[in-house]
């Protein structure tokens, strides 16, 4: 019985070593980290939606016009993280939408841009963990282009479901993520729109 | 017992994949292009070297009978390290080997060496080892790699996070897709493990005649 007193103790000893070692790292890291990921937001939201040259976040304004939940429904847009609206010298480009739709290997991060008149000007995929040399390749510039000049009004599938973009090869799930996603984009810009909310 | 003869064997000898057939999972994820096998290989090397070095320098510390859980907790603990150093300082190559690192803590050829050897060996040997052991597994993916890409996609080389497509060798609808899904994986495993057994064999007849 003693013997379970000693061994529990060093091995509380040794997690604790370990514990305090990540949390010097992590006090060194932090703050270097968030400044890369917001540098990385920065690039996608530049990159998706051209000229703008200044982002605000009006996610909450955006997303009000979205209908409530039906109870025990799926929430329409739930894949919509943020709503970025580009400027540029105060008059709105287009819009950046960041979503997170289910892909096969988890959620797959991506930010669509949507030019003022409803169309997509640019796709990048921040952060995913699909399979390596086949849904991986949704960060391919080849597959996002596919999406690039598709109009708000027609709904995004992929070719498989009826639509218009011809998916990836040996990863249908991860392109059809990525199309649900475009898609959310859009029909929430066009909702948007037609509630003038710009 | 020599600091060569600890860093040579687990580059053929008693290579890590396909001898010992450690670290299958990581193995069958991620050959599927050079350039994911050659970064899980670097990645894992670095994690096995230094928790081979930690392990082995509080080997007269951890009671046997924890021993297991001591040496999970110093390998996810160098992981995240790793991992968070590379995400705070090395950005650009932590884009391409980060989603590698999480799947480090769970090769248990990490797990394999700590308590095969680390626990039982000097710093300098169980370095040696570590080094020897991860760069017999960052070859294994290479070599893997090299065959499972060409025949599954038709190229060489491609890096998607860098947005380099690689070299062509034929067209892609003339690839076979299989090879970069899992059954491609067992398969090649499968025939390379063969024909490594056939000529360490065949090697042992000559030295015998």
């Amino acid at each position: 019985m003693r013997d379970v007193w000693k061994l529990g103790f060093i091995l509380f000893a040794i997690c604790a070593v370990a514990a305090g070692a990540l949390a010097f790292v992590n006090d060194i890291t932090e703050e270097r980290i968030a400044a890369q990921a917001a540098m990385k937001l920065e690039q996608a939201l530049a990159s998706v939606v051209p000229g703008a040259d200044e982002f605000k976040d009006e996610t909450d304004r955006v997303l009000a016009v979205a209908p409530p939940a039906s109870r025990g429904g799926r929430p329409e847009f739930s894949a919509i993280t943020k709503v970025y609206v580009g400027y540029k010298n105060g008059e709105m480009a287009g819009a950046a939408f960041a979503c997170s739709p289910s892909g096969y290997g988890g959620p797959i991060d991506a930010v669509v841009g949507v030019s003022r008149d409803g169309v997509v000007t640019g796709l990048t995929v921040v952060k995913h963990s699909e399979t390596p040399g086949l849904g991986a390749n949704v960060t391919n510039r080849d597959f996002q282009m596919r999406f690039v000049g598709l109009r708000a009004g027609t709904p995004v599938k992929v070719t498989k479901d009826g639509g218009q973009v011809e998916a990836i090869t040996g990863a249908t799930i991860s392109s059809r993520a990525v199309a649900s996603g475009v898609d959310e984009a859009l029909r929430l810009f066009e909702l948007a729109s037609r509630e003038g909310v710009w | 017992m020599s600091f060569k003869s600890e860093f040579t064997k687990g580059l053929i000898k008693e290579n890590p994949t396909f001898r010992i057939l450690l670290g299958m999972c990581p193995t069958m994820a991620t050959s599927v292009a050079i350039s994911n096998g050659i970064g899980m290989g670097i990645a894992a090397t670095f994690v096995l070297v230094g928790s081979n070095i930690i392990i082995s320098m509080l080997r007269n510390v951890i009671p046997s009978r924890i021993r297991i859980p001591c040496y999970i907790v110093v390998i996810a603990s160098f992981t995240t390290i790793v991992d968070l150093v590379m995400a705070a300082f090395v950005p650009k190559l932590h884009e391409v080997l980060g989603i590698f690192i999480p799947l480090i803590v769970v090769n248990c050829i990490i797990l394999g060496r700590a308590e095969a050897f680390a626990s039982k060996n000097g710093v300098l040997y169980s370095l040696a080892d570590g080094l020897g052991m991860g760069l017999g597994f960052t070859m294994a993916l290479t070599g893997m790699s090299t065959i499972r890409e060409l025949l599954g996609t038709g190229t060489l080389l491609a890096v998607p996070d860098f947005g380099f497509a690689g070299f062509k060798v034929f067209e892609r609808s003339l690839a076979a897709v299989m090879m970069i899904l899992p059954p491609g994986g067992f398969i090649t495993l499968g025939l390379l493990i063969g024909l490594l057994n056939y000529l360490g064999r065949r090697g042992k007849k000559a030295a015998r005649a």
